[in-house]
């Protein structure tokens, strides 16, 4: 069952054929089962573009969004991501401000960051250590050293955003609404008021889960209690 | 007695005389029946009739019924013009004794070498009863009509484009007719056009139909173009007129009308080609221009002209697809089409304007059309070259070159949709496996602190190292000066000045070099000053310990001696001594 690396490469490579001539089920089934061990934006990437294709609107909101979530650079899945909601039923307008994504995520996530730091800690060493090697001229030391420290900050810098990025990336609150038609209500109980109705594809913040319901809050602000079940966490 | 011997003469020369005459005319040979339907008891009459001719006659065979009275003969001869024509008729009465259809066959008339043969007869004969009686004098009469309306079509089945003609005749016995109203269907799902016939009038001949003689008239003649796959029904056209109207009579009205067609019209087969137009028929194109080399922004004028028959008046114009760099104007579409009882047929060409607005070898691509050929049955295309234009600059009087095309769009977005999926390699990691926290990134970020680290303690045992060598030479260097100053002391005492020089100046370099941690080679001023270092007293020292140096090798090479040896022992002792009291960095 174990797929080596090299195997669910050439999975992948069989679904892009498949892809590429129309197949879109045959490339979508390829897709999934080298995703029950494997994941990676790209690969998320194209299964949402599959799902596209085959109508299934709240799953290509949803994979896009698990792509975004594991890179969030990925243009080409932030562009799809936007067509699709425009086809959803449901326009939900985001307050100011709820949007999440900042420049810092457009600049990497944090694996990203992870090698950026990396490479500044070098250069910061590297550097301190020409600084420092001895019999060198007066002013070697000093200039030298600087250089070290701005690779230092740079460093700090880094090791910061990827740290910011790994709770983003950990932070598995919001959920896509997988039910074509849900009644949000107000309370987790069955007699509850239905507060509003949402169509599938509609990305939600699960704030808190009770029997078997997670009370959600839309992009908009409004809150409202949903069968847990209808969710699928992002 | 003269008289009838003249007489016989005189009309035996006018026949000889005539026979030339009677030659030149048509010889013909006719049967006619008065009706071609009565009832059992009844009659009719069958007559034959020989016109311009003169021969034996053999009556034709009945083929059942039976002749009541006849033949009955008579013989006619006039003079129009001066010529003769003459005509033998013989009659018969015909009766049946029971109902049925009879068929009366040919009558052979020879002549000289030559025989002519009637069209055969066919009569039907219906039941004589009295009840009955009506029924069979209408049915008699509807079949025999004196005025009926017929409608021909030049086909029964035609493809979609395909044209058909079809004709509306009139045919009447009545020696005086007026047409009040001819009233002919438009065709649902056909193009039609009619042909121009000019002022509707009697044809020459006698149409002779089931041995009955019409006068005819061609109500219309209608180019019919089928535009839908199908059954197209085609009629009835109906006449109204008004007969027998004379000065005394008001005459009667009377309607006929024709029975209906049904054209199939089949699609046209599949397979068609992408520049299909439409057309069906027979078509031939020409493209030309008037101009093959012009200036920027001068006109070129592009003729496709095309011939055939067939619906040419539904010929669009095609599309030219021309370079960006040609402006196109409608075309002026110019017809030379014919519509005959042929068919539709002629030319029709288009005209264009084109002006080419920068200079360039340019290609006006071919111009491609298909039709259906009806002949063949199948598509044909027709396909012109293409037509090498040079433009020149424009010397810039003409209009003035357009800066921008006057039909520039803006880029136009048709549709969106997603971006294609990534291909290639997607980078694929196992679930949860994530660079950041990973026992590479660990290694990676700590690697270069280690890194650091070492370097940081390398670097303090080669410092304390390096410190420890250098103490140990400065001691050593007091203590080298100190032995070659006590040579110097000696050689002063005993008067050896050469060696006293030497020795003072090898104690004074060699304790500089040791004592400042530098080559021998490189005692000098500047060296010596920088290693002194920002000590206060640094310049006056180096200042001391160069006089002496430079004091010395002055001596050593040269026989001057500007200051006793004892001084200079002695400024020696005393440098020593301040620079030893002095820590050196």
């Amino acid at each position: 069952m174990a797929l080596s690396p090299a195997e669910a490469d050439t999975l992948v490579q069989r679904a892009h054929r498949a892809f590429a001539i129309g197949d879109v089920p045959g490339a979508l089934a390829l897709y999934d089962s080298v995703a029950v061990q494997y994941t990676s934006a790209g690969l998320e990437y194209d299964r949402a573009n599959c799902h596209f294709h085959l109508g299934d609107l709240a799953k290509a909101v949803l994979h896009y969004e698990r792509a975004l979530r594991m890179d969030p650079t990925a243009e080409d899945a932030r562009s799809n991501l936007e067509l699709t909601r425009s086809q959803l039923v449901d326009r939900v307008e985001a307050l100011p401000g709820m949007d999440l994504t900042t420049i810092w995520d457009r600049m990497g996530g944090m694996d990203r960051w992870a090698r950026r730091a990396i490479l500044f800690t070098w250069a910061c060493v590297l550097l301190l250590i020409v600084a420092l090697v001895p019999g060198r001229p007066r002013g070697w030391e000093r200039s030298w050293g600087a250089a070290a420290g701005v690779a230092g900050m740079l460093a700090i810098i880094a090791i910061t955003l990827s740290a910011v990025q790994w709770r983003r990336y950990t932070d598995r609150s919001e959920a896509i609404l997988m039910e074509p038609r849900i009644q949000v209500k107000s309370a987790p109980t069955e007699q509850a008021k239905v507060l509003f109705v949402l169509h599938e594809g509609a990305k939600l913040k699960v704030l808190q889960v009770r029997n078997g319901s997670s009370e959600v809050e839309l992009p908009n602000g409004l809150v409202g209690w949903v069968p847990s079940g209808a969710l699928e966490r992002i | 007695m003269r008289g009838p011997i003249f007489h016989l003469l005189w009309a035996m020369l006018l026949l000889i005389g005539g026979t030339s005459t009677v030659r030149a005319q048509e010889i013909s040979f006719q049967a006619s029946v008065d009706r071609n339907a009565f009832a059992v008891g009844g009659s009719i009459r069958l007559t034959l009739t020989l016109t311009n001719g003169r021969g034996s006659l053999t009556p034709p065979d009945l083929g059942g019924l039976v002749i009541v009275q006849g033949p009955f003969e008579s013989t006619n001869m006039q003079f129009v013009n001066g010529r003769m024509s003459s005509s033998m008729s013989r009659t018969y009465v015909l009766t049946a004794t029971r109902p049925g259809s009879y068929t009366i066959g040919s009558a052979v008339a020879r002549i000289g070498q030559g025989e002519i043969r009637t069209d055969p007869i066919t009569v039907e004969v219906v039941a004589g009863t009295s009840e009955s009686g009506d029924r069979a004098q209408q049915q008699a009469q509807q079949r025999n009509a004196d005025l009926f309306v017929t409608l021909d079509l030049s086909r029964r089945s035609a493809v979609v484009g395909q044209q058909v003609l079809a004709t509306y005749t009139l045919y009447s016995r009545y020696p005086n007719l007026e047409l009040s109203k001819v009233d002919i269907p438009a065709v649902a799902g056909a193009w039609t056009e009619n042909v121009d016939l000019g002022d509707m009038r009697w044809e020459d001949r006698l149409a002779t139909v089931n041995g009955l003689q019409y006068r005819v008239a061609i109500l219309r003649k209608q180019l019919l173009f089928p535009q839908k796959p199908g059954r197209l029904t085609i009629g009835p056209a109906t006449v109204e007129c008004l007969v027998n109207r004379t000065f005394f009579n008001r005459g009667s009205r009377l309607e006929a009308t024709s029975g209906t067609s049904v054209l199939d019209v089949a699609a046209l087969p599949s397979g068609a080609p992408a520049d299909q137009s439409g057309f069906a028929g027979r078509l031939e194109m020409d493209v030309s221009v008037d101009r093959t080399q012009v200036k920027a922004n001068e006109a070129i004028e592009l003729t496709i002209k095309f011939t055939g028959s067939g619906n040419l008046k539904l010929l669009d114009a095609p599309d030219l697809d021309l370079p960006q760099d040609f402006e196109v104007y409608d075309p002026e579409t110019t017809d030379r089409i014919t519509v005959n009882a042929a068919g539709m047929t002629g030319g029709r060409t288009f005209r264009y304007l084109i002006i080419p607005r920068h200079e360039g070898t340019y290609e006006l691509p071919a111009i491609e059309l298909s039709y259906f050929d009806v002949e063949k049955g199948a598509y044909r295309s027709l396909s012109a070259d293409p037509i090498t234009v040079e433009v020149a600059p424009g010397d810039g009087t003409s209009e003035g070159p357009s800066v921008r095309r006057p039909d520039q769009r803006r880029l136009e977005v048709l549709d969106s949709d997603i971006r294609y999926i990534r291909t290639g390699d997607l980078e694929l990691n196992p679930h949860g496996d994530r660079f950041l926290g990973s026992a590479a990134f660990w290694a990676g970020i700590g690697s270069p602190v280690l890194v650091l680290l070492a370097f940081l303690a390398w670097r303090r045992r080669h410092q304390r190292r390096s410190a420890d060598a250098s103490g140990m030479r400065r001691r050593k260097a007091e203590k080298v000066a100190r032995q070659r100053l006590k040579e110097a002391s000696g050689a002063l005492d005993r008067n050896d000045r050469s060696a006293f020089y030497e020795a003072l100046h090898r104690a004074m370099t060699t304790y500089l070099a040791g004592k400042l941690d530098i080559p021998e080679a490189r005692v000098e001023r500047a060296t010596v000053q920088e290693r002194l270092g920002d000590r206060p007293d640094a310049e006056a020292l180096t200042d001391r310990a160069m006089t002496l140096i430079e004091a010395c090798e002055l001596a050593r090479f040269a026989p001057v001696e500007d200051r006793p040896r004892k001084e200079l022992y002695e400024q020696a002792l005393h440098l020593v001594r301040d620079l030893e009291e002095t820590p050196l960095a």
